[in-house]
């Protein structure tokens, strides 16, 4: 089962809630923010399997006769091809390694796709004695989009066992990517006017995406902006966790927020997993 | 004119305060336009009380849709797919749009030509006026592909219109992250002001997004939040600032204030309650103010 957590506005606790779950209920831990990977710092695991993830863009070799077929379809300006001067310029950071290029070659074997990689996926342990599994991407400086790794990790992630999936903020691509592997969504929201706004469009992706969906209700200085959303659109409440100064210390700190705040953490757990259905050993 | 100068605030991390900070500055800089680039997680919005000017509809590319009557369920679509956004149900295939990136492989390879690209709306942009200036910005619809695309519209709009009305500074509020609409919003920029917090979490997010800026050969400059939740990874930054001939223009410090005033809509500069914050931001306007001068 794959629990994702998402939030829409960035620093609302995210990965403070996903690694204080994994941490609470020996849950894998799954690093989706492949931008900014920070679920580490919580969890100091072991390492001890880093991969590349690799994606392929195209090259022309000397059968290549310069028609420029190959640019003029390409959907993603990734492409250009000068006849007269015979060359042939890939930016490959427009490129979307989706293949069209070399279909549409109108000569046998004039493109050939060449991998490339785009960043890592390092996965090990962070739990010795229970053998629980923590997984990151970590997108390469300069690449722009982190989807291709997002999928990779995905193809590997163990059905049966329960993973927690930690997402990136927003509501674009590589969030549409997390929420897919889902089979319970829970929302890390933050009870201000920006909390509220970029909740309610996540939100609106969940719903479109027809997924189970929970709230937590972060930084809680005791006004009713959640409350009144989980009223208006049917999400249940998982739990609570204050706003205090001495929380933020010890985030500054990585101090796992289960370690703080374990009554809290068990009964956000066990809330989810009644929702879910979900039984642990 | 010549090309008006652009602002950029960028984090990596998100929460970090690019929005307080943005919003103060658009409330104290004298002339200039302000822009979202935040169009997946847009907020500004909420603090500078937009009215409407102009909206535009905000086209994204084509999906695919399959016409059934027309498909012989060969299934070469489905295989071709590098984005596995072709489902099989019952019988029948279908494109997933939420996956679907536009490329039009299964376009062109449909042997039946059952097939067709169909352009959809990405989201929207606007010009809007406020107490501030003429203020652009946009949203995404939730889950579209492409914001890096409607980034760099609002940043060609905010230009258009700062050309158009002599305007020699644009002030962005930018994207979480290092992708592609921080990469949008970064090309062009002059300036970069990344608001940090001295955090594990904020230095490792904070080193991968200067690697990412110094591509663009941008000025750099950090603003530390919530400096004095940790002061000895607050001096770390410092240091590492300090090696890297990077400047350091204000250590704001962690008060609730700036949630309470958040809570009415209201930036910590339209308050007396936090005067400390006050003084810090005003020497990021400082920094900008001098370097207007040169």
């Amino acid at each position: 089962m794959n629990i994702a957590i998402v939030s829409g506005k960035g620093g609302t606790g995210k990965t403070t809630l996903a690694t204080g779950l994994a941490y609470t209920i020996n849950a894998n831990y799954i690093d989706m923010d492949a931008g900014e990977p920070n679920g580490r710092h919580f969890l100091d695991p072991e390492i001890s399997k880093s991969i590349d993830c690799e994606v392929m863009i195209p090259e022309n070799t000397d059968k290549c006769t310069y028609c420029g077929i190959c640019a003029n379809k390409c959907q993603f300006s990734a492409l250009a091809v000068i006849e007269k001067t015979k060359k042939f310029m890939l930016f490959d950071d427009l490129c979307h390694h989706c293949g069209l290029c070399v279909e549409v070659c109108p000569v046998k074997d004039a493109i050939k796709e060449i991998s490339k990689s785009i960043g890592k996926i390092n996965s090990g342990i962070f739990n010795k004695q229970k053998n629980i599994n923590f997984v990151e991407g970590v997108l390469k400086i300069g690449e722009t989009s982190s989807v291709p790794l997002l999928e990779q990790i995905k193809s590997n992630l163990v059905k049966e066992q329960l993973n927690i999936l930690d997402s990136a903020p927003g509501s674009a691509c590589p969030v549409v990517s997390v929420i897919e592997a889902a089979d319970f969504v829970v929302l890390a929201g933050e009870p201000t006017p920006f909390g509220l706004n970029d909740l309610e469009i996540v939100f609106e992706l969940v719903k479109a995406m027809d997924k189970p969906v929970g709230l937590i209700i972060n930084k809680y200085m005791g006004n009713d902006l959640l409350h009144d959303f989980s009223k208006r659109e049917n999400v249940p409440i998982l739990g609570t966790i204050p706003f205090d100064r001495s929380i933020a210390e010890n985030y500054s700190k990585s101090i796992n927020i289960a370690e703080l705040q374990s009554k809290e953490l068990k009964h956000i757990s066990e809330n989810l997993l009644k929702l879910t259905g979900y039984h642990y050993e | 004119m010549n090309n008006p100068r652009e602002i950029l605030i960028l984090s990596g991390k998100g929460g970090t305060g690019k929005t307080t900070v943005a919003s103060s500055l658009a409330k104290l800089i004298n002339k200039k336009v302000i822009a979202d680039t935040d169009v997946d997680a847009a907020d500004m919005h909420i603090m500078l009380n937009p009215s409407l000017i102009e909206e535009h509809s905000f086209k994204g590319r084509s999906k695919a849709f399959i016409e059934q009557d027309k498909c012989n369920q060969c299934g070469l679509c489905h295989s071709k797919c590098k984005f596995n956004a072709i489902d099989k149900l019952d019988n029948k295939y279908i494109v997933n749009s939420f996956s679907c990136e536009g490329c039009t492989l299964c376009y062109e390879v449909c042997p039946t030509n059952a097939i067709v690209m169909e352009e959809e709306e990405a989201g929207k942009w606007y010009l809007s006026k406020t107490d501030f200036g003429l203020f652009v910005h946009a949203r995404l619809n939730p889950g579209a592909e492409n914001s890096g695309n409607l980034v760099s519209m609002v940043k060609h709009q905010a230009k258009q219109t700062a050309i158009k009305n002599n305007i020699d500074t644009i002030l962005i509020d930018g994207p979480p992250g290092i992708g592609c609409p921080v990469i949008a919003s970064l090309s062009g920029a002059n300036t970069v002001i990344l608001v940090t917090e001295p955090t594990v979490s904020g230095v490792s997010d904070l080193k991968r997004i200067i690697g990412v800026a110094q591509n663009f050969k941008p000025e750099i400059a950090i603003v530390i939040n919530k400096f004095d939740i940790n002061t000895d990874i607050s001096k770390q930054i410092d240091d590492y600032a300090n090696n890297n001939k990077i400047p350091i223009l204000a250590h704001i410090p962690f008060d609730k204030c700036i949630v309470e005033l958040l809570m009415e809509k209201r930036t910590p500069i339209e308050s007396n309650d936090c005067p400390e914050i006050n003084k810090e931001i005003k020497s990021i306007l400082n920094y900008l103010g001098e370097k207007h001068d040169n």
